[in-house]
């Protein structure tokens, strides 16, 4: 299968669409998250990697990613565009960690509130999130496969974990 | 004062401060191993925020980081990023005994790590701290294994809510030939650039 597959990178602070059998892959979340939404129908999929909650104020397009709420917003868009519905969209999502567990206090654990705005902002979408491997104190690698819907996890300390 | 408004003047200037800065902290790590320790001079470089993490050597490339503030009155992140042999070689030379497998991840072996990686960034940042007329001091330590694009990401989320892009300074280190070798960065916070630049006569 992965012969005729076509892998997509996604930097950090990027989102990626792409089409069964696409590959979407995206490298070394620390606190940042790697968010997938998918249409199992259209077997369609976006991929963002994700670095802060919120926006706070208006930004400009190219920092959508950025962001989760106008990452989030935007990858529905996308998504839509290509003919895939809300109702058929499932979430699932890695990262957040606290790289330097010492710093937690100092920087309000941004990995944290990372995965509850991710959390919060998917129920307001009424997405449900299938699948989740967050938190720790560990960086994480995600390849999302749109052919099976399948997010393949892997870190140095523990291996690679499919959800 | 925004990264991309920056002069030619002024990124030679944060050069030249830069390599008198590193020099220092050779210097001390020198001292620190009895052995000699060989520096690049330092590149100055205005990189868009996704790119840096291939500038430490690949998004998910396992490398042992340290990350350290810089604080007082300029702040910003400073990342010291080993390959994993340099680092259980580093220790070596400072325990003066071979390292057992992952023995690098001992208390006694990440702890000699972190002092080594606090010499180097007070050294850096007294001569630095001398030369402009400004105080400069640095956080305690924290050490992590892992993916080069996880360690630096949170120096990154920082720099994001106000940048576009991330100015790094980063400077290569040799000891031995090339037995152990190092990356020292520093990113500095957009605000702490006027006061640095203020301070070496190259303000606006």
């Amino acid at each position: 299968m992965e012969g005729d597959s076509n892998i997509i990178k996604v930097k950090i602070a990027d989102y990626k669409i792409g089409t069964a059998p696409d590959i979407l892959v995206t490298k070394g979340l620390g606190s940042c998250v790697g968010l997938s939404i998918y249409d199992k129908e259209t077997r369609v999929g976006c991929l963002a990697h994700i670095m802060l909650p919120t926006s706070n104020k208006k930004v400009a397009e190219k920092f959508y990613p950025r962001y989760a709420d106008t990452a989030i917003d935007r990858m529905i868009e996308m998504l839509n565009e290509k003919g895939c519905t809300l109702a058929n969209m499932e979430a699932k999502m890695a990262g957040g960690a606290s790289m330097f567990p010492g710093l937690k206090k100092e920087n309000k654990g941004v990995g944290d509130r990372n995965v509850e705005a991710v959390l919060e902002l998917l129920q307001r979408h009424e997405i449900s999130l299938i699948g989740s491997d967050t938190g720790g104190s560990y960086g994480r690698s995600v390849e999302f496969c749109t052919d099976s819907g399948e997010m393949s996890i892997k870190s140095i300390q523990h291996g690679i974990l499919k959800i | 004062m925004v990264f991309s408004n920056l002069r030619n003047g002024q990124l030679d200037a944060l050069t030249e401060i830069s390599n008198i800065g590193v020099g220092h902290a050779a210097t001390a790590l020198s001292q620190l191993l009895s052995t000699s320790v060989e520096i690049r001079v330092p590149k100055v470089e205005l990189l868009e925020i996704a790119d840096v993490p291939d500038q430490l050597g690949g998004d998910d490339t396992p490398v042992v980081g340290m990350f350290l503030k810089m604080l007082g009155d300029a702040s910003g992140n400073m990342l010291l990023i080993y390959p994993r042999e340099s680092a259980e070689r580093m220790v070596s030379l400072l325990l003066q005994k071979e390292l057992e497998e992952d023995e690098i991840f001992s208390e006694m072996a990440l702890s000699a790590l972190k002092e080594v990686g606090n010499i180097l960034a007070s050294a850096y940042l007294s001569a630095l701290g001398t030369m402009l007329n400004i105080n400069l001091i640095c956080s305690t330590p924290s050490v992590s294994y892992d993916m080069a694009g996880a360690i630096v990401d949170y120096s990154l989320i920082e720099l994001c809510s106000s940048e576009d892009k991330a100015l790094v300074v980063e400077t290569e280190f040799f000891l031995r030939g090339d037995e152990v070798k190092g990356n020292f960065f520093l990113i500095p916070d957009p605000g702490s650039l006027d006061v640095i630049l203020k301070a070496a006569g190259q303000g606006k």
